[in-house]
This record gives C-alpha cells, sequence and structure tokens, in this order.
C-alpha cells in the first residue's frame, strides 16, 4: 500500500468529527433518559469526548487523492485503500443534509457499478464542485483515449466546451489537475417540477391506495358499533361512534397530507439540468443534493404513469445506472443513491428526457403479445387471486364475522391489480440500441426502456407450461435489475437476443 | 485450446454429476430418517397425514432425482464470436449469453469435493447483479478458458 504522495492527497473539511459525530451515541443517550434525575447524566460527557476523539481520529487518518482516479486511504489502525477509476464512474452524487446545512458542508458519494462507492463526508462545496469536475474531466479524457480514432463519437458525447469559472463548473482552483483536460459543456437547464407538480404528485402517489382498505375497514367498525349502539348503552355507543367517523377522517386527511409533505419536503425544486453527456437532477428543502449521472451510464429508463397521474398529464420517471447501492435502512430513498429517481414531471418533459436518454426517436412498444401469453397471465392472475381468496374466505367462515367479507373481496382485487402490474407485459418493441417493455393495464402502467450498449447478459428462459402454449421469458440482466420480458413468442424473443448482439458489434468502441 | 466462435456446444465434466448426486444425497437420506422416525412415532395420532406426507417427500425426491441426468444432459456451453452462450435447465429451460467485454472478473471456485473429482466451478461476474456459473469444467481445461475470456474481456471498458 503507497503512502499519500505529496500536495495532492487532501483530508476532508476539519469540521467533519463534529458533522458525523454521531456513532450511535444519539440511541445511547435517549437509552440515558430514564435514569438522567440521578446525575447519571454527567456519564454523558466523557462518552462524548471519547466518540469526538475517535471520530477525530477517523478524520485525520482518512485521505483523498484526485486524479485519473480517487483514491481513498482511511483507517485508524487498519489501513485500507479504496480506489475508483475515473473511467468506472457511474453516478456522483452531492448531498446536504440537515447536520450538513447547520455546518456549511456537503457529501459527496462516488458510485461505480457492484455496490462499490466512495462516500466523502462533509468538504465544503467549492471542493464538492472541484471534487465534481476534475473526476468528470478525468473521465472524459479516458473516454477520448479508448475512443482512439472515432473521434466523432467522443465529440457528440461530449458536446460544447464548458466554460471554466461558469456557475455549475465550479472552483477550478488547481489549473495542474485541469489544466489537460477537455473542458466541460455548460449545463442547460431541461425542466424544473413546480410545487403544484410535486402536491398533485403527492397526492396521486401510490401509498394512497392504501385508502379505499382503510374506508373497509372503518365501515366495519362501524358496522360492530352499530351493532352495539342498538344494545342497551346507546349514549357510549354514540360517543364511539364519534370517535371511530373522527379517527376515519383524522385518517383519511393526514395520509394524503403526510404524501404530500413528504414529496415536497424532498423534492421541492427539482431541476434537471443537462450538459456534455452529464445529466445532472438537484433537489430538496432541508437536506438537499444534486446528483450527476454520465447518460452513457444509464442502463435502464422506467417511465411510470397510474390512472390520476395520466389524466393530469404527469408521470414518474426511474433511471438506472449499474450502482447496486442498497438503501440503508435511516436513510431516505434520495440520500441513499436514489437521486436519479423523479417521482413526478410533466408528460411532455418526461418524452424530452427520453430522447435525450435513448439519444433517438422514443420506440414504442408495438408488438403486442401471442394469445396464449393473455391466457397464461390469466390463468396466473386467477391462481394468485384465489388463493388467498379462499383463505380468507374460511377464515372468514370459520370465525363467523359477516362484516369482514368486503375485506376478501378487496384483497382479491388487489391481488388482481398487483399481478397486472407486474407479471403482464402487453407489448414490447425495439429500435437499434433499445428494447421497450410495456406492463400494466388500466391502473398503473410501466414502460422500461432498456439500453442495450449497457446490458451486461442477457437469457431466455421457458418453463414447462410456457413451452406447451410456445412462448418464452426474455430477461436482460442490467445492474440492480434488468428487464424481463414475460410470455413472447419464441421469434420475437429470438429478435430481441438478436438486437442485442449486432448492437453489441456496433457500439463496440463505445465505452 | 479455446477458439471462439465456431467451435460446437460443450458438455459438463462428467464429474459433476456424481457430485450432484451426492449433494442430493446428504439433503434427501438425514430428512427421509427423520420423516420416518416421526411417522412411526406418531403413528397412533396422525397415521393417515404421516403416510400423506411421506407419499409426497418421496415423490419429490423421486422427481429430484431423475432431474439430475436431464439437467446434466441439457447443460451445454459455448463460445461464441461475441459472447459466451450457456443453454441449461431440465425443466425450467435458459439460454444465457454473456458478452466477453462485459465480463468484470471471473473465478474459479473448488470445493474438497469438487477437488476430488478433479473439476472447478467458473463464475463470470458482470455489472450486472445476475452471474452466470459453469458448474463442472475440468481443472486443466479451466485455466484455458479463463485466460482466453481475460483475454477478450480484457479489450473493452463494457459496463
Amino acid at each position: 500500500m503507497s503512502e499519500p504522495s505529496g500536495q495532492l492527497a487532501r483530508r476532508t473539511h476539519w469540521a467533519t468529527p463534529l458533522v458525523t459525530f454521531d456513532l450511535g451515541f444519539r440511541q445511547f443517550a435517549i437509552g440515558l433518559i430514564p435514569i438522567i434525575s440521578n446525575r447519571w447524566w454527567l456519564l454523558l460527557i466523557p462518552i462524548a469526548l471519547g466518540v469526538l476523539a475517535l471520530r477525530m481520529a477517523i478524520w485525520w487518518r482518512r485521505t483523498y487523492e484526485l486524479g485519473d482516479q480517487i483514491v481513498v486511504r482511511s483507517g485508524v489502525i487498519t489501513r485500507s485503500e479504496e480506489v475508483i477509476a475515473a473511467a468506472r464512474i457511474q453516478e456522483i452524487a452531492i448531498e446536504r443534509k440537515v447536520r450538513h446545512r447547520i455546518f456549511g458542508m456537503t457529501r459527496v458519494r462516488i458510485s461505480a457499478a457492484g455496490s462499490s462507492n466512495i462516500v466523502l463526508d462533509s468538504v465544503s462545496s467549492v471542493e464538492a464542485h472541484r471534487i465534481e469536475t476534475v473526476l468528470l474531466e478525468a473521465r472524459n479524457r479516458a473516454r477520448l483515449n479508448t475512443a482512439g480514432t472515432t473521434l466523432a463519437t467522443a465529440t457528440s458525447t461530449l458536446g460544447e466546451p464548458r466554460r471554466p469559472g461558469s456557475s455549475d463548473g465550479g472552483d477550478l482552483s488547481d489549473p495542474a489537475l485541469t489544466g489537460l483536460a477537455p473542458p466541460l459543456a455548460p449545463l442547460t437547464t431541461l425542466f424544473q417540477v413546480s410545487t403544484g407538480d410535486l402536491v398533485l404528485g403527492g397526492l396521486t402517489s401510490s401509498a394512497l391506495w392504501a385508502a379505499p382498505f382503510l374506508l373497509v375497514a372503518i365501515a366495519s367498525q362501524l358496522d360492530e358499533v352499530g351493532l352495539a349502539s342498538r344494545a342497551e348503552d346507546a349514549v357510549s355507543g354514540l360517543s364511539t361512534m364519534t370517535t371511530v367517523i373522527v379517527g376515519a377522517l383524522v385518517a383519511l386527511v393526514i395520509a394524503p397530507l403526510i404524501g404530500v409533505a413528504r414529496m415536497v419536503i424532498t423534492n421541492y425544486g427539482l431541476t434537471v439540468r443537462h450538459g456534455g453527456g452529464e445529466l445532472v437532477l438537484s433537489r430538496g428543502a432541508l437536506g438537499t443534493g444534486s446528483t450527476t449521472i454520465p447518460l452513457s451510464r444509464v442502463v435502464r429508463v422506467r417511465h411510470r404513469a397510474g390512472i390520476a397521474r395520466r389524466a393530469l398529464g404527469l408521470c414518474a420517471i426511474e433511471m438506472t445506472t449499474a450502482t447496486g447501492i442498497v438503501l440503508d435502512p435511516g436513510e431516505s430513498s434520495f440520500a441513499a443513491g436514489r437521486g436519479s429517481d423523479i417521482p413526478v414531471l410533466r408528460a411532455a418533459d418526461a418524452d424530452h428526457l427520453l430522447t435525450l436518454i435513448l439519444d433517438g426517436d422514443v420506440p414504442l412498444p408495438a408488438t403486442r403479445h401471442p394469445r396464449a401469453a393473455h391466457r397464461r397471465a390469466a390463468t396466473r392472475g386467477f391462481v394468485r387471486l384465489a388463493f388467498p381468496a379462499l383463505v380468507i374466505g374460511v377464515a372468514t367462515a370459520i370465525a363467523g364475522f359477516a362484516w369482514l367479507l368486503p375485506l376478501p373481496i378487496a384483497i382479491a382485487l388487489a391481488v388482481k391489480v398487483w399481478s397486472n402490474r407486474w407479471f403482464e407485459t402487453l407489448a414490447h418493441g425495439a429500435r437499434p440500441g433499445v428494447v421497450v417493455a410495456r406492463h400494466g393495464w388500466l391502473v398503473t402502467t410501466f414502460t422500461t426502456y432498456c439500453i442495450i450498449s449497457t446490458t451486461q447478459s442477457v437469457s431466455t428462459n421457458q418453463s414447462p407450461f410456457q413451452r406447451r402454449h410456445a412462448v418464452c421469458t426474455v430477461a436482460l440482466h442490467a445492474g440492480r435489475g434488468g428487464q424481463t420480458v414475460t410470455d413472447v413468442d419464441p421469434q420475437q424473443a429470438q429478435s430481441i437476443v438478436s438486437s442485442f448482439r449486432t448492437t453489441l458489434r456496433v457500439t463496440d468502441s463505445e465505452p | 485450446m479455446i477458439t471462439f466462435g465456431d467451435s460446437g456446444a460443450r458438455a459438463l465434466d462428467p464429474g459433476v454429476l456424481r457430485l450432484w448426486r451426492r449433494s442430493a444425497l446428504t439433503l434427501i437420506i438425514p430428512i427421509s430418517v427423520i420423516f420416518v422416525v416421526a411417522t412411526l412415532a406418531l403413528r397412533s395420532e396422525l397415521a393417515w397425514w404421516g403416510v400423506v406426507a411421506l407419499g409426497v417427500w418421496f415423490a419429490i425426491c423421486a422427481f429430484w432425482w431423475i432431474s439430475l441426468p436431464i439437467a446434466y444432459r441439457r447443460y451445454r456451453y459455448r463460445f461464441g464470436h461475441e459472447a459466451l452462450e450457456i443453454e441449461k435447465g431440465a425443466w425450467w429451460r435458459s439460454i444465457t449469453a454473456i458478452p466477453y467485454d462485459r465480463i468484470q472478473a471471473v473465478d474459479l471456485e473448488q470445493g474438497p469435493w469438487q477437488r476430488k473429482a478433479g473439476i472447478t466451478e467458473l463464475r463470470l461476474r458482470t455489472a450486472a447483479i445476475a452471474n452466470a456459473t459453469l458448474p463442472g469444467i475440468p481443472v486443466e481445461e479451466s485455466e484455458a478458458i479463463r485466460t482466453a475470456i481475460l483475454d477478450r474481456a480484457g479489450r473493452s471498458d463494457g459496463v
């Protein structure tokens, strides 16, 4: 393991130990609350000092170095070295959580394929932008080198040069690092999601599908209360009924309010900008953040539109790169590397964005599935529907609760909707470089675009039942997910697979 | 010697079938013993259910046992021009193509039983979560395959 080489190795900001202080200290302090009157709380002071000392040691021993790669050396006792080559970067996320904003700091997350990512907690925002600029330029330089003679490809992805010192170009104070790099293109704003749209998005988010079930549950409660009120104690029955009604109203109002508040706070001022083959998403009211996604790293785009959103001309877009970051339990979805999701946007903006990501016209899912596929989907839906309905029906009959009857129907419907959403690919299509598949019917439609040049492998699968109906499944593997196209005609499957191979030959030079 | 392109489909080493059979038996025998003992012990109360469960269990085992040689026969791989193609599955069949330039790493793995049988498990890792494995390659061949694949994989940055 090599030692940090001279002036290039840096530490994160000196305030890092304060920003990253926690280390489970909060939980410990909360645990001490019951005995706080006994002066035991004084114990917290040495513990806090100890945690701070440990944090300071961790901060002091952690350095990073920028160049054609980012190298992080860390560890107080056991030293370790992490390296991500700039050419392999999938996403760069710049985040400011509330604790960072208190200290005026920024967190930078650099993700490569798989689950490897480097987090630089607490650097100044100027330094964050410098890191981003240096790495993106190094990446572009590497791509120019690999592209070799195919300069046309390189220039088309690089776009116009970005002016040094422009508002988004960051502070290029170190000319030694950036002198040889091709300049980055200026960013142009593609669109900004208005707060009104965010409110509408919150009101139409999938969490609200719980509302009908809530109503059913409340109705059944009301029924019981009604029975009780007919009995001897009418007054107490009535008051219980009032409580239930108030509870229902509160639940029905609060659930959407929470949905809206979450949506607005996390995504406030969501802006999508584009320049030099990169997409920059920035957002946030309390914790702010921006994510830079190299367009050439996008492996899959999923377009999602529920029935209400379609009526309002809204939809959602989720972009997937090959990063395999798993959500940390305590973190919001945005902070945990899911910064590539746009939870609500106008349909026209979505079309514009898709054209940009897919680098050309957006293919339509034109090929309908064979009839056997619909039969199979219906059978599957029925099997999924029958089993829980049977279980709940039997349970209801045994328990003798007549008021529970709406419940199995509701659950059966939910299962039907669920199976529609995920298991019925209605149509698919392809143009060179992109495979598209549409799932879902009536309620929520999902259209998934798989980009062939970043797809890792492809397989066709056939179960004994599928063999009987002469259909098969095509699975494209990419990054965290990929795409499965269920029950297609084998010839169609072959055309998808062969489009994969031919495109592969064309894009061989593309990194 | 590995030639990319027109080489025909290859089969796995027969040792892998013996290995699969052995690992199936290490699961089937203890569970069957527990099952039979439990059925005999509960004879008086749950006789019917015990016999039915035992019958189902043995049917599953028989199905599994029959599937093994079929799965072995159907496991084929081919070094295509652009991609490694793997065909497998006794009942649920699949064909997977992994382009060489997408391969990020090649693992060779050998457990004690595999060492005894003289075979290696070759695992190909791409940037996707799904990985492909070739469970039974003769040891002497595995090195050559690995070198050939890595040589092809090293030519471009395929993420």
